[in-house]
């Protein structure tokens, strides 16, 4: 029983860990945090691994609110760097990161961003997702499609302020 | 604006090729290998962290069921407390009267009526309680007999009020 359960577990890992922390590194500024993220997710997956149903929506669903308490991290860090110097304006921290796939990640509130996680990254099919959330099928599609709408707007008002 | 739900599309994915969301919704495409001993490592954590909660729980589950039966044992605690009759009067008690030894024996059983009884009137002088009773109800030649000498001096002045003590002492340091 506990040899089968570790090796579901090293299957996972093997299957999951290389996308996870490659997905993580679009959205933070070196490795080594994409991999303490990834590593972190799959702790807290494994402290109560006989509790989730679905490890894989499990993974990426932490792994977002972790790089989103990293970047909270990183913004009180320059607000404080930002007191501390006043003289000198410090220049905006290089946006190393994927600018695009952290706007998926910073400007959907949770209830669209679980959806849009599961459906594209986790790979997951509509129906996986309705259950593991517990919404209806054609909830999950509205919620989709509001996620889009509201990802294009963002998306178009970033380009705006580049130009 | 009009909602058009992905229904046409039997995953969802109402993507066109020109659409700038490709770019932020495409899958990962890079993959970062894990360095070498993560997976152990992660085990090793993931394992030490269920056991810390574990431990929580079962110290919350301890305090609870602590706090849940600390009601029942102050309870218990309480009745013996309570109904202990007071016993003889105080030390300078020499003066009542014998009025609280009737008390006691209507009230107790065969078994306790005995021992003030009978036992007391040898056993007396040995534990100062039961000399004070006795004091009370027995005759003062044996609590006089029984007595120190220095111990009378305080009480005639603490209960000069009391007349019936003070000529059995007298009679007492006569005899």
């Amino acid at each position: 029983m506990k040899r089968s359960r570790d090796e579901a577990a090293s299957e996972l890992f093997a299957a999951l860990y290389p996308r996870l922390a490659g997905w993580c590194r679009r959205l933070v500024d070196d490795d080594e945090t994409a991999h303490e993220i990834a590593s972190e997710s799959f702790t807290r997956l494994w402290a109560r691994w006989s509790r989730v149903e679905e490890p894989r929506g499990f993974l990426y669903v932490t792994a977002a609110n972790l790089v989103r308490d990293h970047w909270r991290k990183l913004e009180r860090e320059r607000r404080a760097v930002r007191r501390a110097t006043t003289e000198a304006a410090v220049a905006p921290h290089p946006e190393q990161a994927d600018p695009s796939v952290r706007l998926l990640v910073q400007s959907l509130p949770e209830r669209l961003r679980i959806p849009i996680l599961l459906h594209y990254y986790a790979d997951m099919p509509i129906r996986e997702v309705s259950v593991l959330t517990g919404r209806k099928e054609g909830t999950v599609k509205a919620d989709l499609h509001a996620a889009r709408e509201l990802l294009r707007v963002h998306l178009r008002r970033s380009l705006d302020h580049s130009h | 604006m009009t909602t058009r739900i992905d229904g046409d599309e039997p995953d969802g994915r109402a993507l066109a090729d020109d659409d700038p969301l490709v770019v932020v919704l495409r899958p990962p495409s890079e993959h970062l290998a894990p360095p070498p001993g993560r997976y152990e490592a992660i085990r090793r954590r993931a394992s030490r962290r269920r056991l810390a909660r574990t431990a929580a729980g079962v110290g919350v589950t301890c305090a609870v069921a602590l706090l849940a039966a600390l009601p029942f044992t102050s309870q218990r605690s309480d009745p013996p407390t309570t109904p202990a009759p007071p016993l003889a009067p105080p030390t300078g008690g020499r003066s009542a009267p014998a009025t609280p030894v009737p008390v006691p024996t209507p009230s107790t059983g065969p078994s306790e009526r005995r021992t003030p009884s009978s036992p007391p009137a040898r056993t007396g002088p040995s534990t100062p309680t039961e000399g004070s009773r006795e004091g009370v109800t027995r005759a003062p030649e044996d609590d006089m007999a029984s007595r120190p000498a220095a111990e009378p001096t305080a009480s005639p002045t603490a209960r000069g009020e009391m007349p019936q003590r003070v000529p059995t002492r007298e009679v007492a340091e006569r005899g």
